[in-house]
């Protein structure tokens, strides 16, 4: 019977965070494809019996948490198989997004790592700074260094024209 | 045009076209990870009875899975049509390549099939010998004495160069590092291997400050750290070298010399070389990264010489420093992945094609052309 309760909960979880997940996660990958990736990947280790989602008081944190760590190991896991990606990750279309979106997106690829996952979930998925440095693993005075960082590399960057911008708006 | 208030609005933007696969979609990734863990107990159940398993008697019960089709197929997984299925297959190519200290070879194959990829490890001994087995999955192989430790997800074993696979099952808790260990830098964590002891320990999660480690022969473990401002060096016990621009790094290590180079974070997904650190048992030497351009790094070597090798297999290209670090060369043809195997240096075929296997017997100045475990003829 717990099991099947646990596993009607992850249903329940998985039908309304889903969409939410990915919306926050695209922050941290800069790109949607990559966030359904990272979030399906956060779902399917929240599933086993033996998974501590299943005593987490607050699921959609959890699976965020290790939806950020499962970014994490991909990116680096790209140090050696850059080159080889795309043709592992199945590319969505996400076509339709406004055009100051997809600039948003470029800007956001732009930024380190570090100061983007701080970005995307203090700006997108609405956390405060603790909770932040919660997820991150990092104190409360890091997360702020990077917010006020990235905030002022992103209002640069937001204010240029990017390269992808002139591609998209030839003269 | 948009700006930072927008932020909020790019999630629900995004969240409003998501389409939400059925549920199946997670039960299919638990189940494949399921089917991993099984194999991964069988072969314990393995050594209990026998002590080792060796992969040609074990493989239909204890080697990891290969993809079923409907109806399951009785051919085990060594069978040698499995494994030419995957090295003969469409636009099949190594897909990882390690050597080993007696010499060995281990490549994992990969062709590109439809609707998804498909797997095999073959291995070629010092005397010539051949073995293979077709995968589920690839394993993320690092060279250890007597072989290689293959990491799947979490999942670690020891495979040996005779084709002997061994389960290294729970990792135990975090210890010190000894003479001897191995520094095992998987996808999702990093642990330490004895090849001594047959132990297998967890380490801290080497991120943040940490990007990458190795245990020098006196037993103690050399990091690469950064500071997440773009700047990254060699930790060593106390001592600390120069740093040089890095997002990120990747290290190697043979002896008392160790390599890293510090990378980048583009803006279009590249990750290029941004400088080169080098470290002996008394000195350390920041190299220059402006007259060594390269888009990626594909594999970092230390030679048995002592020089370091870094390549990126994309474009081909590559160069060599040498073990006094006054000389930088650049090898005579494009590299791929290089990789060291008993004390010889060799190299894939550049751009992850299916080609020759190089060797070099000049310390990577020049490369003659040998053949890749798996494709021998059979004069070979």
């Amino acid at each position: 019977v717990d099991t099947r309760s646990d596993e009607t909960r992850l249903r329940e979880v998985y039908a309304a965070s889903y969409p939410r997940l990915v919306g926050q996660l695209v922050g941290v990958t800069g790109d949607p494809a990559e966030a359904e990736d990272v979030v399906m990947e956060a779902f399917a280790r929240a599933a086993p019996r033996r998974s501590s989602f299943h005593e987490a008081d607050n699921s959609e944190a959890w699976l965020r948490t290790v939806a950020v760590n499962v970014a994490r190991s991909r990116w680096r896991r790209m140090l050696r198989w850059a080159h080889l990606l795309p043709e592992l990750v199945t590319q969505t279309a996400y076509a339709g997004l406004p055009e100051d979106r997809v600039s948003l997106l470029a800007a956001l690829r732009q930024l380190p790592a570090a100061q983007r996952e701080a970005i995307a979930l203090h700006h997108l998925a609405d956390l405060p700074v603790a909770e932040v440095a919660l997820t991150l693993g990092v104190p409360e005075g890091t997360v702020k260094a990077r917010l006020s960082r990235g905030r002022a590399t992103l209002a640069i960057l937001l204010a240029e024209p990017t390269k992808e911008d002139d591609h998209v708006r030839p003269a | 045009m948009s700006d930072l208030r927008d932020l909020p609005e790019l999630a629900s933007d995004v969240r409003e076209r998501v389409v939400t696969p059925p549920y199946d979609a997670v039960s299919r990734r638990v189940r494949a990870r399921r089917l991993r863990g099984a194999a991964g107990t069988l072969a314990a159940a393995v050594l209990v009875v026998g002590g080792v398993a060796v992969w040609q008697n074990v493989a239909t019960t204890a080697g990891p899975p290969v993809p079923q089709p409907a109806e399951e197929s009785p051919i085990p997984p060594t069978d040698e049509s499995q494994w030419r299925a995957v090295v003969n297959g469409t636009d099949a190519h190594p897909f990882e390549i390690e050597g080993t200290d007696d010499g060995s070879i281990a490549v994992i194959w990969r062709a590109l099939e439809h609707p998804e990829p498909t797997f095999a490890l073959v291995i070629r001994d010092v005397d010539g010998r051949v073995h293979g087995m077709r995968l589920d999955s690839p394993v993320e192989l690092t060279p250890v004495e007597g072989g290689w430790v293959g990491v799947r997800t979490t999942q670690g074993f020891f495979i040996s160069s005779d084709g002997t696979w061994t389960d290294l099952g729970q990792p135990g808790p975090s210890r010190r590092v000894r003479p001897g260990d191995d520094y095992i830098n998987g996808q999702y964590g990093s642990w330490l291997y004895s090849s001594q002891r047959g132990t297998w320990s967890t380490m801290p999660m080497p991120y943040g400050n940490s990007f990458d480690g190795y245990v020098n022969p006196q037993g103690e473990l050399v990091t690469c750290d950064g500071d997440g401002q773009g700047r990254v060096w060699i930790t060593s016990g106390r001592r600390q070298s120069q740093s040089v621009v890095g997002a990120t790094c990747d290290m190697t290590g043979r002896g008392d010399r160790v390599s890293a180079v510090g990378l980048g974070d583009e803006p279009d997904g590249s990750i290029p070389l941004m400088g080169l650190l080098v470290t002996t048992e008394d000195s350390s030497a920041v190299v220059r990264a402006d007259f060594m351009v390269l888009s990626g790094v594909t594999s970092l070597t230390v030679t048995p010489a002592g020089s370091t090798l870094v390549t990126d297999a994309s474009a081909g290209d590559a160069f060599v420093l040498n073990a006094d670090r006054t000389q930088l060369v650049e090898p005579d043809r494009k590299l791929g992945l290089a990789f060291v195997a008993g004390d010889r240096l060799y190299a894939t075929t550049y751009g992850f094609m299916k080609g020759p296997l190089l060797e070099s017997d000049d310390d990577g100045n020049t490369w003659h052309e040998g053949v890749l475990p798996g494709m021998e003829s059979s004069e070979d």
